[in-house]
């Protein structure tokens, strides 16, 4: 006997499923609301279906909810100035250093883990 | 990477990992581009792409003992000569990701088609296409993306959406395939060509043109039971045209193609 409760969460697991789809570029935004804080915080399965051992309210698993959240510069902006060190030690003037150049620049999680 | 740097186009990596820790990497993988370690992630933020899901004061680490604070929601910035953002690359999924074909194929803003990655052909007196993928092989939750190239014969046309009835415009389409996310067809932008018999404009493609359809490896490919795992799948591609000069036009056609597409590793 299939309870009410779980045909609900059934559902709106797939509507979910259904808005998040289609991963794609998203308006900036002020406020982000995370997975975790629309699905069950102990669920250990994502919206895209990936299962892993640690459940996805760890910090580590938190991303947003729908496509909507900040993702910087729009297209036709400019990067912030800004001074690095890279991975010799030496500092990096960004737009110095890219001059002319077009230029891909990554921001990624970590080398470490 | 290479082809990034022959064509003048630089890379950097922005991460808040120590200078230590990217010089670590660095060694280990022989990384030709400039690491740089923005370790109080103020540049992350003043970027605007700070995860603001996690707590600043989070005492849960990384299994390497790292705050999960100051991590960026990651993502990717094509920038042009003037250092204007050209195309970005985000997801709201850390699993998912941008293949690096596709990724290439934006920065350099012409579509490659690599010698390893699968293909499929067609040609006849009219017109030729060859359907190719951005990467070697699709790897679960990378973004990656198939093309379909059309190159029409000289003084002939295909046509284009939207067009009134009785004209047939170039469709791409793949067909449903469990463990794959297809997206929307991306078509070229169109020119306008004038009929003046029938006295209306419409919108053509001629010489060569490429179709993108972005296309991913999903969670469902790891549903299947190991012994049924397969190394790759078959796509099935169906191209709907009509090759036009001014003065006539050859028959609608529908062509079927069918690619098989290694898949990568299923780990993250």
């Amino acid at each position: 006997m299939i309870s009410l409760k779980s045909l609900y969460g059934l559902l709106s697991a797939i509507a979910l499923l259904l808005a998040f789809a289609s991963p794609v570029f998203a308006a900036d935004t002020g406020t982000v609301q995370g997975l975790h804080e629309v699905l069950d915080p102990n669920s250990r399965t994502d919206d895209l279906g990936i299962t892993v051992p640690i459940p996805i309210s760890h910090p580590g698993r938190r991303y947003p909810a729908t496509d909507d959240f900040p993702t910087g510069p729009d297209l036709g902006e400019a990067l912030p100035e800004f001074s690095l060190q890279n991975q010799h030690g030496e500092m990096v003037d960004f737009s110095a250093h890219r001059a002319d150049s077009r230029a891909v620049v990554v921001f990624f999680r970590s080398v470490v883990w | 990477m290479q082809t990034l740097s022959a064509a003048g186009i630089k890379v950097y990596g922005v991460s808040y990992d120590a200078v230590s820790e990217l010089k670590a990497f660095s060694d280990r993988y022989s990384i030709g581009y400039d690491l740089l370690s923005d370790s109080d992630s103020a540049v992350i933020t003043e970027v605007g792409i700070l995860n603001t899901l996690i707590e600043e004061d989070s005492q849960v680490m990384s299994p390497a003992g790292k705050s999960f604070y100051g991590l960026p929601f990651p993502g990717v910035f094509v920038l042009d000569e003037e250092g204007l953002v050209a195309e970005k690359f985000f997801n709201r999924s850390y699993a998912t990701r941008d293949s690096a074909g596709s990724i290439l194929n934006s920065a350099l803003g012409e579509v490659l088609k690599p010698e390893s990655t699968p293909e499929v052909d067609f040609a006849n007196e009219q017109i030729q296409f060859s359907a190719f993928l951005a990467d070697p092989e699709l790897k679960l939750e990378y973004n990656s993306m198939l093309y379909v190239r059309f190159t029409v014969a000289e003084g002939l046309h295909i046509y284009a959406d939207p067009l009134p009835d009785g004209f047939i415009a170039t469709t791409v389409s793949v067909n449903p395939v469990e463990g794959l996310t297809i997206g929307e067809p991306r078509y070229p932008p169109t020119e306008m060509m004038a009929f003046e018999a029938l006295d209306v404009e419409l919108p053509v493609y001629g010489g060569a043109v490429d179709v993108a359809i972005p296309i991913t490896a999903n969670a469902d490919v790891l549903n299947w039971t190991l012994t049924d795992k397969p190394d790759s799948l078959e796509l099935g591609i169906d191209v709907r045209y009509q090759v036009c000069s001014d003065v006539f036009c050859y028959l609608p056609k529908l062509e079927h193609l069918t690619m098989t597409v290694p898949l990568g590793p299923l780990v993250r």
